[in-house]
């Protein structure tokens, strides 16, 4: 019968860290843990699946690497993620070098906010023909058009299932400034995808 | 609208999709809170509900260990291959630190070799003058006189003492 108790994740980044034949096994067991929220976090930034699920296998080869840096008394998913979000803004950025597959690239005025923009919610009411993947396509592309914390924010919070204060360490800002944060990239969302949220137009049981 | 301090820890509960449907009940109920921003945020939920949870390859574990395994392998090639680069590279420079040895050493001795050559003269320069050329008219005889044996010398002077 397999040991009930869960093994910490920072018991296994201490195996990790160590070293040695358990290394490996602490290793495959942190993957199996936290692959999936890692690459919800990853998808949710890059268009591309297959180049999300590159950059998912390279955040965790980075934690294998980065692992004699890790220090207990931090949140590992804290320390994860910071490693997932610098890994996707390096790719961001490389694609915003290159413009011709570039989805991302900062305004050249406005740091914060995207350069290519989708149009602006229909005014038209959405046609029962909307299908459920146009709607996702365009739930997807309206998060990922979002500037990057407040998009970063919103999806640690629901993809990660991060706290604030853990969303906070992550972005380097204050709690307050998270919550605003999250709060903002909400209403923008809101905005967006207006014509889906009028009561009765849509419903998705 | 936020009166009740408990208003924005059920709201961050909202945002994060954790919100039990009693606390969402709760908040309908409460008069601090705007019923449609509230209806507002439930639906903007339901809408980021629909989006497909993210398939994971089953093989990713597998692939990240391999990945790993080899960049470990070419990490060691790699420190092979610079060990002897390094190796090479600093051939010349030890090269020159054996030259500059030697050529100290060189100079040493020379210096050591110079120094006692000018003791030397100085000790000659100083040495008691020699005898002028005068001194020199009788050498021969006495030379001479000194290259003859003893006994003569003192019968001689026994001769020259004798009354």
């Amino acid at each position: 019968m397999p040991d009930p108790t869960p093994i910490p994740d920072t018991e296994l980044m201490r195996r990790l860290k160590g070293g040695g034949a358990d290394a490996e096994e602490a290793l495959r067991e942190l993957i199996t843990r936290w692959q999936k929220p890692v690459m919800g976090f990853i998808q949710r930034s890059l268009p591309d699946p297959a180049e999300a699920e590159d950059l998912t296998q390279g955040v965790f080869i980075q934690l294998w690497k980065a692992s004699g840096r890790y220090q207990p008394t931090a949140r590992f998913s804290t320390f994860l993620f910071t490693l997932a979000r610098n890994l996707t803004l390096n790719e961001i950025r490389r694609r915003a070098r290159h413009p011709s597959d570039s989805m991302d690239a900062p305004h050249p005025e406005f740091e914060d906010h995207p350069l290519r923009q989708i149009p602006g919610p229909r005014t038209e009411e959405p046609t029962e023909e909307t299908t459920r993947s146009e709607l996702e396509s365009l739930i997807e592309t309206a998060l990922r058009d979002l500037p990057e914390k407040q998009r970063t924010a919103i999806v640690l919070c629901r993809e990660g299932e991060l706290s604030y204060e853990e969303i906070a360490d992550i972005l380097g800002t204050s709690l307050q400034a998270t919550k605003s944060l999250i709060h903002r990239g909400r209403e923008v969302l809101k905005a967006r995808l207006k014509p889906y949220l009028r009561s009765g137009t849509w419903d998705p049981s | 609208m936020h009166s009740d301090p408990q208003i924005p820890d059920w709201m961050e509960r909202i945002h994060s999709g954790k919100a039990t449907p009693g606390e969402v009940d709760r908040l309908r109920r409460h008069p601090g809170v705007d019923p449609s921003q509230l209806e507002e945020e439930l639906r903007l939920n339901r809408l980021l509900e629909t989006l497909p949870p993210v398939s994971v390859p089953s093989n990713l574990a597998s692939r990240v260990l391999d990945a790993i395994h080899l960049e470990a392998q070419q990490t060691r090639r790699r420190h092979r291959r610079d060990g002897w680069l390094s190796w090479i590279a600093w051939r010349p420079a030890w090269a020159s630190v054996a030259v500059a040895c030697l050529a100290l050493v060189g100079w040493r001795i020379q210096s050591t070799h110079r120094t006692t050559l000018a003791r030397s003269v100085l000790i000659v320069s100083e040495a008691t003058a020699v005898p002028g050329m005068e001194a020199l008219v009788d050498f021969e005889a006495i030379q001479w006189l000194e290259s003859r044996p003893e006994p003569g010398d003192l019968e001689l002077m026994a001769a020259l003492s004798s009354p």
